[in-house]
């Protein structure tokens, strides 16, 4: 079973890599306070589906991180600075998870 | 005994898994759609022995999915369990009413996912 979760991951992982860039540059739309709603949107859609599956593939960390950007994106706009400060924390580190996948190896 | 299962979501990555879950730990047979209306016409032909539906979904979104499965007298037997990554309590009460039979979280455990659903439909295989 891990051999095949293994390999469903290296399927995977380029999908997932570009959905957690897609939050990367809808944080940095947000730092600019340039946010528009379609993008406000596919952030939301983003991090939900990283929440979804990155627990499936073992790490768990990473769902909590996209849940709560989930959160983040999906609240009213602008959001305040201890919000912004916090969302650009955990993107890093969700980022940092996903380019080491669940074997903890780039 | 062999279940059939259809899976409906519309993430690739999500499809596999839980098909390679439900094939490898309870040996089951499994059926996907990447779409509402591709599984509304699997389930159809299929007739699975229970359905795997998403509930976020471009186009057509697994609550519309579920109703319109249990409004066609071909898939209207079919016991739907959704399978979703947040669902708050209003949302729950409603999907119960328009006839799931259990809510699953997203991000399963693919050595559980199959006894979850048996646990879910009295089932007594799957474990």
């Amino acid at each position: 079973m891990q051999t095949m979760l293994s390999a469903l991951w290296e399927r995977s992982r380029h999908t997932v890599a570009e959905r957690a860039a897609l939050l990367q540059k809808a944080g940095a739309l947000l730092i600019e306070n340039q946010m528009d709603e379609a993008t406000q949107q596919r952030a939301v859609d983003s991090a939900h589906k990283l929440a979804g599956v990155l627990g499936t593939f073992g790490l768990p960390r990473g769902t909590d991180l996209a849940r709560e950007a989930e959160g983040l994106f999906g609240q009213t706009m602008p959001p305040g600075k201890v919000e912004i400060e916090r969302l650009q924390v955990l993107l890093a580190e969700l980022a940092t998870l996903i380019a080491r996948g669940p074997s903890g190896q780039p | 005994m062999t279940r059939r299962i259809l899976i409906i979501d519309d993430e690739d990555d999500i499809r596999l898994v839980a098909a390679m879950s439900l094939e490898t730990v309870a040996g089951w047979d499994v059926v996907l759609a990447n779409s509402g209306k591709q599984g509304i016409e699997r389930a159809a032909v299929e007739q699975p022995d229970a359905i795997l539906l998403d509930v976020m979904m471009p186009e057509m979104d697994g609550p519309t999915t579920l109703l319109k499965l249990k409004a066609s007298g071909k898939t209207s037997h079919i016991p739907v369990l959704l399978l979703t990554a947040k669902v708050q309590g209003p949302d729950q009460r409603r999907f119960a009413e328009m006839g799931v039979e259990a809510i699953l979280f997203k991000p399963f455990d693919p050595l559980t996912l199959a006894r979850q659903i048996s646990a879910a439909l009295g089932w007594k295989e799957g474990e």
